[in-house]
C-alpha cells in the first residue's frame, strides 16, 4: 500500500501582478475619534467590494481597489455608523501601484491574505475576525459542544482558521490551518453567570449573580486572573484580565470624563450595553509614555480564552473524552476541515471576484504533495550495555523490554535514602518504585515513611523526597524548601498516577534528579550541542536567558543560571564554549544581536559549527494520506461530497520535511492512541539553518536533532523540542514558578524534570 | 450464607429432581457444577459468582434445582435469561422439578432492568449473552445500518476504510461522529431515531463497522459512561452461568461490576466421549453468485427435507432469499430482527414443522439458541466480523479475521448440541480462504471441501436414499483422515 505525504499548503497556480488603485477618503462630518474613522472606511470597503466585484481594502487610512478603479459617480458615498452618525465619504484618487510577487513577496502575500479574508468575512456570513490585524478567521456558530454541555460549563468551542502565504521550493502557497479555541459561551457575562450557577451547585448555595458572596468573587478572580480576553463586538486588540469587580457596574461613571462604560460604548462604538448592572473587567493599559493605567471593560462585549484545566474542572467525567476529541481532532478530521475551507474560498472567489480570480490569482484546492521532500527513520539508543532501534511511534515502551539485569548507563549514587510522605495505602507502590530504582541503578535504597511533613522542622538527612499528593501548596513548599533551600531532589506523584504503569517513567525521572542518566543515543553525530533559550512571561514581563551544553550522546554536561542581561549572557556563553571543536547551536529564538554574536564571535573561535533556530509553534501540518478507492456512483440525487484525498488519523511521527535549502520541519511527536482511534494532529517543529562553518551533512544533522527529541523521553515526558531545549524550557518554567534555587549542588542535576 | 450440609443439600436436590429419580444420577457435569455452586455459596462473600459449564451439560435443569432449594428457604428468586426463547425453555424445564418453580420470576434482561422488585438471588443463564442484549437496549445503544443505497455510504467508506482493508470496526473520534450525525440528521428515516443523540452528542460514543465487499455500514451509538448499564445487584447474590463467561473487563464495561466483586468457580470440563455427539461439515468450493446460492439452497432443501437453519449475514440477503424460496416451499419461516415476542411466535411456527426451514440473520440464532432436532445448518456467506463494543473500547482496531472465526464457531455450533445428536453443516463458500483455523473450530478431519453438485449428491444419498444413514455417514467420515 502506498502512503503519500501532503501538507496544508495550496500552490498558487496563478500569481500575476496586482494593479492597486489608491484613494484618499475625506469624511464629513469629521469623526470624533480614529475608531469611527476606521469603522467608516471598513464599511465603505465592504460596500465597494460588493458593488465592484473585486477586492477593496481599507488599509492605513486609504481605500485600495484591486484591478478596478472607482468611477467618478461612486466617489461620493454615505456610510452610517449605527447609534453614532451618518458620514459622507468623498474619495480622491491617490495613484496606483503594481504589486509583483518577485519584487515584493511580503506585500503580495499580504494582499492575497486580504483577499481570502474578504471572501470569508465579508462575502460569507459564516466567519468573522476579532481584529483586522489578526491572521485568524473565526467561524460563527457555537461549535461542537452541545447546548446541555454549554449550559453546564459556560464554555464553547470556537473554530478558527489561520491563513497566510508560505514559499516552498520558491513557489508561493496559500497555507490554511484550523485550530480549536475554547472561549466563553456567547460572551464573558454569560459565562460568568453559568460559572456562578455551577459554583453554587457544587457548594450547594443559591447565588445572586448581582450580589455574589465574597468567596465566589475570590474564586472567580482566581480562575480569570491574567486570562486573555478578546473583544467580540468590534475589532480591537485583546487584553489581560486583572480583576473582575462587582464594586463597579457597567453603569458606574468611572471612566475619564465621568462617563460609564455603557455611555462610552454607545458614544464611541455605537453599541448599547444590555445589562447595565453587570460587573466589570479591570485591565491595564500602557500609555505611550510607558505608564500603566487601570481601565475597565464590559464582560458582555468580551470573550475569554480557556485552558484544558478549566475544561477538566467543569466537564463531567463521562464527557471528558468526547470533549478532548473536539479539542484535538485527528489528522483525518483536520485535513477534511482544511479542504472544505479551501474549496469554499475557491468557490466564493470564483463567483464573486471574477476580475481577480482566476485571471490574476488562483490556487490549487488540493493539498501540496511532498512525498519527495519527506524522509523518515528510526532512532538507535543504548540502554545499559544493550542497543536497540526504536521505530515511530516513539515513546518509552522500550523500557519494558529490558530485563531486570539491565542497568542505566550512568547510575545514581550507590546508596539512596528516600523520605516518602504519603498515606499508607500508597506504600506498596513506593516499595515497587524503590525496587525498580535499586535494580536499574544497582543501588541500595532505604525508605523512611511519614504521613505528613513538617516543613518547619525538616532536616536534610535524605537524598530524595517522594510525595504522593495533589495539594499544590505542599508541592510549592517542597520546591521552595527541599529543592531550592536544601538542594535535595523531590519527586511528586499524584495519587491517581501512583500505579505500576507509572514506575518506568518515574524511575528515569528520579535518576536524572539524582545525577544519573538512564540511556543515551548510539552512534550520535560527533558534535557538542549548545542550546540557547529565552524565557518571557507576557503578564509579568519577566525575561531571562539560559543555555546548556550537551554531550553528543545526549547527556547534559553544563547548565547556566538565568541571565536577565543579554550582554552578560553572551559573555558567559563565549567563555563556556571556547574549547569546543565542533558545535551544533540550537536556539529557541533569534535576534540580531544574538545572531551577530554567534556568527562573528563564537564562529571565529570554533573551528566548525552549525547554527539552527527551532520554532515550536507553526501552522504547517504534515499528513500521511491515501486516495480513497470507493467512488460514488452516478445518481440522480445530489452527489455525495467525496474528498479526493484522505489523511490517516495518526500523524507520521519521525518524518523530516525539507521545505527549502535552509528550512526543514521535523515531526517529533505522535498522535495519541485512544482505544481504536487517534487523537491530535501535532504540528512539526520548524528548523531554520542560520549559518555554518565547516562541513556538515545536513541529513545526518537533521536525523540527529530528531533523535534528540526522543532523548527528552529520558525524563518520561513526550516533547516536541530536542532534549537540551526541552530541559531548558522546564528549567525556565521552574524558575518562573518556584524561583531560582539558592543551593548550588542542585544545579549538577536536572532537578526540574 | 447458611446452607444445609453438603450431603443434606444434595439429598434435597436429588429429591427435587425428577430426572434423578428416573435415572438414579445426575449427569457428571451437573454434579460437578452443583458442587461448585455449593462451595461458592458457602465459602465466598462476593456478590457475583461466575460458573462455567459446557454447552448441553444440563445447565437449565441444574439452575432450576438450585432455584428450587433457595426458594424453599423463602428467598425471593429470579431466573434471568438473555431472551424470550430461553424463558420458554425454562417454563418447560420447571416440570422436571418436583413442586415446580412457584413464585420464581423468569425475566429477560430488559424486564430485570425495569423491575423494582427486590430479589435475594438472581440466577443468570447464558450470562455471556448479557452483552448482546444490553446492546439492544435503545436507552443504552442505538444502531443504524445502511448500504450503498445511501449516498452517505461512499463518503463514510472513503474516509474510514483504508484502501488495503476490506473491513474495519473502530470507535469514532467525536468530531467524525458529530459530522456523521449532522449528515444522518438529514436522512428522515434515521433522524427521528437518532434525535436523543443529535441533541446531546457529547453524552454518546460512536462505533463504526464498514464492510467493503457488501458495501454495508453499521453505526452504533453508545451512551457514554464507564459501563453500558449498571446491573442491579440482588440483596444476596447473583449467580452467572455460561459456557463462555464474560471476562472481568466485559463485566465492568457492560454491567458496571468491578472485578473485586466477582468470584469465579473452577470451570467444569465436559467428559464428552459418552455423549456421541457428532457432526461433519461441507464447504462448497465453487464461486457462487447470490442467484446460484439461492438455486443451491432450493435444491438442498428439496434433497434433505429435514429441520434446517439457514444463517445470513444481513437481513437484506435473508429477505431476498426468503422471497424466492417462500414461493416454492410452504414450511419456510423467516425471523427478522423484530420485537422478541413476535419472533417467538414465528419460531414456534418453524418448530411446528418437523422438516421446517428457518432463515435468519439474527444474532440470537447465530449464537446461543438451541433448536431441538436440528440436523442441518447452512451458512451462506463468510460471516461479517462483528466485534463487540468492549473489544473496540478496550482493544486495538479490529480488521476482522478473529471475529470471523468466532462467529463461524458459534454458527456451526448450532447442530449436534445434545447427547447422541448428529448434524451436518454446509458452508456455501470455500472455508479455507476465509478461516484457516477451521480445524480448531470444528475438530480435525471434520470438513469436506467439494463442488456444489457433489455436495448435492452426498446429501441426496444421506437424506433421500438414506444410504448411508446420517449417523453412519458421519461416523465413517469422521474416522477418515483425508480432509482438511
Amino acid at each position: 500500500m502506498s502512503v503519500n505525504f501532503n501538507v496544508n499548503l495550496f500552490e498558487l497556480k496563478t500569481y500575476k501582478p496586482f494593479k492597486v488603485n489608491i484613494y484618499d477618503p475625506e469624511l464629513t462630518p469629521s469623526p470624533e475619534n480614529m475608531y469611527h474613522f476606521y469603522q467608516v472606511l471598513a464599511k465603505l470597503a465592504q460596500k465597494l467590494t460588493r458593488s465592484l466585484k473585486t477586492a477593496v481594502i481599507s488599509d492605513s487610512g486609504k481605500i485600495k481597489v484591486l484591478e478596478e478603479s472607482i468611477s467618478e459617480q461612486e466617489f461620493q458615498n454615505e456610510v452610517e455608523l449605527k447609534n453614532t452618525a451618518t458620514y459622507n465619504v468623498k474619495l480622491k484618487p491617490a495613484g496606483e501601484e503594481h504589486i509583483v510577487f518577485a519584487e515584493s513577496p511580503l506585500e503580495y502575500g499580504r494582499l492575497v491574505s486580504k483577499i481570502v479574508d474578504l471572501a470569508l468575512v465579508h462575502l460569507s456570513n459564516d466567519y468573522y475576525k476579532y481584529s483586522i490585524f489578526s491572521p485568524f478567521i473565526m467561524e460563527r456558530g457555537e461549535g461542537y459542544f452541545d447546548e446541555g454541555l454549554r449550559e453546564r460549563i459556560g464554555i464553547e468551542d470556537g473554530r478558527r482558521y489561520y491563513r497566510g502565504i508560505r514559499v516552498m521550493d520558491g513557489i508561493p502557497h496559500l497555507i490554511l490551518n484550523r485550530e480549536i479555541e475554547l472561549r466563553s459561551w456567547k460572551n464573558l457575562l454569560n459565562e460568568l453567570k453559568v460559572f456562578a450557577e455551577w459554583w453554587g451547585t457544587i457548594k450547594n448555595k443559591k447565588i445572586d449573580f448581582y450580589d455574589p458572596p465574597k468567596d465566589f468573587v475570590k474564586f472567580a478572580n482566581w480562575v480569570f486572573l491574567n486570562r486573555r480576553a478578546s473583544v467580540k463586538a468590534y475589532s480591537a486588540r485583546s487584553l489581560f484580565i486583572r480583576e473582575i469587580t462587582w464594586d463597579y457596574r457597567a453603569e458606574s461613571k468611572i471612566l475619564e470624563g465621568n462617563i460609564s462604560p455603557c455611555d462610552y460604548h454607545k458614544k464611541v462604538q455605537g453599541i448599547i450595553i444590555k445589562d447595565k448592572k453587570q460587573p466589570l473587567v479591570k485591565w491595564q493599559m500602557i500609555t505611550p509614555e510607558g505608564e500603566k493605567r487601570d481601565q475597565f471593560h464590559v464582560p458582555e462585549l468580551l470573550v475569554v480564552g480557556h485552558t484544558f484545566k478549566d475544561i477538566r474542572m467543569r466537564v463531567s467525567k463521562s464527557q471528558i473524552s468526547q470533549v478532548f476529541d473536539i479539542l484535538h481532532p485527528h489528522c483525518g478530521d483536520q485535513l477534511r476541515k482544511i479542504l472544505e475551507l479551501t474549496k469554499k474560498i475557491d468557490d466564493i472567489l470564483r463567483t464573486r471576484f471574477r476580475i481577480i480570480y482566476p485571471n490574476k490569482l488562483e490556487f490549487s484546492v488540493l493539498p501540496k504533495e511532498v512525498d519527495k521532500n519527506v524522509t523518515s527513520s528510526s532512532v538507535a539508543i543504548k540502554f545499559g550495555n544493550k542497543e536497540t532501534d526504536i521505530e515511530p511511534p516513539f515513546g518509552i515502551n522500550f523500557y519494558r523490554k529490558y530485563s531486570k539485569t539491565t542497568t542505566f548507563v550512568k547510575p545514581t549514587p550507590e546508596r539512596i535514602k528516600i523520605l516518602a510522605v504519603c498515606e499508607e495505602i500508597h506504600l506498596p507502590f513506593i516499595e515497587k518504585l524503590k525496587k525498580e530504582l535499586e535494580v536499574r541503578n544497582n543501588s541500595e535504597v532505604s525508605i523512611s515513611h511519614i504521613l505528613e511533613i513538617d516543613f518547619e522542622a525538616v532536616t536534610p538527612s535524605f537524598d530524595l523526597l517522594i510525595t504522593v499528593t495533589d495539594d499544590e501548596e505542599i508541592m510549592r513548599k517542597c520546591k521552595s524548601i527541599i529543592i531550592n533551600h536544601f538542594g535535595i531532589a523531590h519527586q511528586n506523584v499524584t495519587p491517581k498516577n501512583a500505579m505500576d504503569k507509572s514506575i518506568p517513567q518515574l524511575v528515569m525521572q528520579i535518576t536524572l534528579k539524582l545525577g544519573g542518566w538512564p540511556w543515551v543515543l548510539k552512534n550520535p553525530e560527533k558534535v557538542t550541542v549548545l542550546s540557547i533559550y529565552a524565557y518571557r512571561n507576557p503578564i509579568t514581563s519577566v525575561k531571562f536567558y539560559l543555555f546548556n551544553l550537551m554531550k553528543p550522546e545526549g547527556e547534559i554536561i553544563f547548565q547556566s543560571k538565568p541571565f536577565e542581561n543579554g550582554i552578560d549572557f553572551l559573555k558567559e556563553l563565549k567563555a563556556s564554549t571556547k574549547n569546543i571543536d565542533k558545535l551544533l547551536i540550537l536556539s529557541s529564538f533569534i535576534d540580531q544581536q544574538l545572531q551577530e554574536f554567534l556568527l562573528d564571535e563564537i564562529g571565529s573561535i570554533i573551528p566548525e559549527f552549525i547554527f539552527i533556530q527551532i520554532k515550536q509553534r507553526d501552522e504547517l501540518r504534515l499528513f500521511s494520506t491515501f486516495r480513497p478507492v470507493i467512488k460514488t456512483q452516478r445518481r440522480r440525487r445530489k452527489p455525495t461530497v467525496i474528498f479526493p484525498i484522505e489523511a490517516y488519523e495518526e500523524v507520521p511521527e519521525g518524518s523530516i520535511l525539507r521545505f527549502a535549502d535552509d528550512e526543514y520541519y521535523l515531526l517529533t511527536t505522535a498522535s495519541t492512541k485512544v482505544g481504536t482511534y487517534h487523537r491530535g494532529c501535532p504540528n512539526p517543529i520548524r528548523l531554520k539553518i542560520l549559518g555554518s562553518k565547516g562541513i556538515f551533512n545536513k541529513d545526518k544533522i537533521l536525523h540527529y536533532i530528531l533523535s534528540l527529541s526522543l532523548v527528552s523521553g529520558t525524563s518520561g515526558h513526550e516533547t516536541k523540542l530536542p532534549a537540551p531545549l526541552y530541559y531548558m524550557k522546564r528549567y525556565a518554567g521552574y524558575v518562573n514558578e518556584y524561583g531560582l534555587p539558592s543551593n548550588e549542588k542542585i544545579f549538577r542535576t536536572l532537578f526540574y524534570v | 450464607m447458611k446452607l444445609l450440609s453438603k450431603e443434606q443439600w444434595f439429598s434435597k436436590l436429588e429429591d427435587f429432581s425428577i430426572p434423578f429419580r428416573k435415572y438414579g444420577s445426575f449427569l457428571p457435569e451437573q454434579r460437578k457444577l452443583l458442587e461448585e455452586v455449593y462451595d461458592k455459596l458457602t465459602n465466598s462473600q462476593k456478590p457475583i459468582l461466575v460458573f462455567v459449564a459446557p454447552t448441553a451439560s444440563g445447565k437449565t435443569h441444574t439452575i432450576c434445582l438450585i432455584a428450587r432449594t433457595l426458594q424453599e428457604k423463602n428467598y425471593r428468586i429470579a431466573i434471568l435469561v438473555p431472551n424470550n426463547y430461553l424463558k420458554e425453555e425454562y417454563k418447560k424445564a420447571q416440570h422436571d422439578v418436583r413442586g415446580r418453580l412457584q413464585d420464581i420470576d423468569f425475566l429477560n434482561i430488559f424486564e430485570y432492568l425495569k423491575t423494582t422488585k427486590q430479589y435475594n438471588f438472581v440466577l443468570a443463564d447464558e450470562a455471556h449473552n448479557l452483552k448482546t442484549f444490553l446492546e439492544l437496549d435503545r436507552n443504552i445503544v442505538r444502531s443504524i445500518d445502511f448500504t450503498e443505497k445511501e449516498d452517505l455510504f461512499f463518503d463514510i467508506a472513503s474516509r474510514h476504510l483504508p484502501p488495503n482493508k476490506s473491513f474495519i470496526a473502530k470507535q469514532l473520534s467525536f468530531n467524525s461522529a458529530r459530522e456523521l450525525l449532522d449528515d444522518l440528521d438529514n436522512i428522515p428515516k434515521f433522524s427521528k431515531y437518532l434525535r436523543p443523540i443529535i441533541q446531546n452528542p457529547t453524552s454518546w460514543i460512536s462505533f463504526i463497522y464498514i464492510w467493503r465487499q457488501n458495501k454495508r455500514c453499521s453505526i452504533k451509538f453508545v451512551r457514554s459512561s464507564d459501563y453500558l448499564c449498571k446491573l442491579k445487584l440482588p440483596m444476596d447474590r447473583i449467580l452467572m452461568f455460561s459456557a463462555s463467561p464474560l471476562s472481568d473487563k466485559e463485566l465492568q464495561f457492560y454491567c458496571g461490576i468491578p472485578a473485586s466483586s466477582i468470584e469465579r468457580a473452577t470451570p467444569i470440563k465436559t467428559t464428552a466421549d459418552w455423549r456421541k455427539k457428532q457432526s461433519v461439515y461441507f464447504s462448497v468450493i465453487d464461486e457462487l453468485s447470490s442467484k446460484d446460492k439461492t438455486s443451491l439452497l432450493e435444491e438442498l432443501i428439496r434433497e434433505t427435507k429435514t429441520r434446517t437453519l439457514i444463517l445470513f449475514n444481513n437481513f437484506d440477503s435473508c429477505k431476498k432469499t426468503f422471497k424466492s424460496l417462500g414461493k416454492i416451499f410452504d414450511n419456510i419461516t423467516m425471523i427478522p430482527p423484530a420485537p422478541l415476542m413476535i419472533n417467538l411466535q414465528k419460531f414456534n411456527d418453524f418448530l411446528s414443522y418437523r422438516n421446517g426451514t428457518l432463515l435468519t440473520a439474527s444474532t440470537v440464532f447465530w449464537e446461543g439458541i438451541t433448536i431441538e432436532c436440528l440436523k442441518l445448518v447452512i451458512i451462506t456467506d463468510p460471516p461479517y466480523p462483528r466485534p463487540t463494543l468492549v473489544d473496540l473500547v478496550k482493544k486495538k482496531r479490529i480488521f476482522g479475521k478473529q471475529d470471523i472465526t468466532r462467529r463461524l464457531q458459534q454458527g456451526l455450533g448450532r447442530i449436534a448440541r445434545r447427547q447422541g445428536e448428529y448434524g451436518i453443516g454446509i458452508l456455501l463458500f470455500d472455508i479455507e480462504k476465509h478461516c484457516k483455523e477451521v480445524q480448531n473450530i470444528v475438530g480435525k478431519n471434520r470438513v469436506l471441501r467439494m463442488k456444489s453438485p457433489q455436495c448435492l449428491l452426498v446429501l441426496h444419498k444421506i437424506f433421500t436414499d438414506k444410504s448411508p444413514s446420517l449417523d453412519m455417514f458421519i461416523s465413517s467420515k469422521c474416522s477418515e483422515s483425508s480432509h482438511i
